[in-house]
């Protein structure tokens, strides 16, 4: 699964720990999403994207449609 | 059944634990070398079973406290703790079976008692391994 975490982050200039506790997650399960060695549960793909004001299409895209 | 932990909580809660789970094993060490010895020289069943059972009590702490900082892991530290239980399982139950047949052929007989160490420490290094993954 492709996501664009770290863009839509920086664009809000935060840090990884900030996105973290925001989430009620930890900075390892931001960082490994945004490496996409980890794809989060459907509760959490939902608080992010309505962290970010966005859909969960906007933000998680599967390899598949990529290619 | 699962409450969010905010990062520092969770960091906070990560080093409560590590702290008395050591102190556990530390007194699961001084019990082991200071009851094992007694009880073959105590002559009353009741008291060669309490003293041999004894280091069960930090033991039976370090699992509460395991319990307790489960509960504050994230979705993918969760992950992460099975898949190293998993691991440590598997490995531990193929190793003892071989041992146990290799018995048979004149190696030493595996006492019982290292199973658990040994569980624990093929856990500790799967977690490490297991974690490394997902950097």
């Amino acid at each position: 699964m492709h996501n664009r975490l770290k863009v839509l982050r920086a664009e809000r200039n935060w840090s990884q720990a900030y996105l973290a506790e925001a989430l009620g997650v930890s900075r390892q399960t931001v960082n490994a999403i945004e490496t996409g060695k980890y794809d989060p549960s459907l509760p959490l793909a939902f608080r992010i994207a309505h962290l970010f004001g966005a859909s969960i299409e906007q933000i998680f895209t599967p390899e598949e449609t990529l290619s | 059944m699962f409450e969010i932990r905010p990062d520092p909580l969770f960091r906070a809660a990560m080093r409560r634990y590590v702290i008395r789970f050591n102190l556990a094993m530390a007194a699961y060490a001084l019990l082991i070398v200071m009851c094992l010895p007694w009880v073959k020289r105590v002559d009353w069943v009741l008291g060669k079973i309490a003293l041999a059972l004894l280091p069960l009590l930090p033991v039976a702490y370090a699992v509460r406290e395991l319990v307790r900082v489960i509960g504050v892991f994230d979705e993918l530290q969760r992950r992460i703790q099975f898949e190293a239980i998993a691991v440590s399982s598997l490995i531990t139950c193929f190793g003892t079976l071989a041992w146990g047949l290799l018995e048979k052929a004149g190696l030493p007989v595996l006492p019982v008692v290292l199973v658990t160490p040994l569980f624990c420490g093929i856990y500790g290094i799967a977690l490490v391994v297991i974690s490394r993954r997902y950097r």
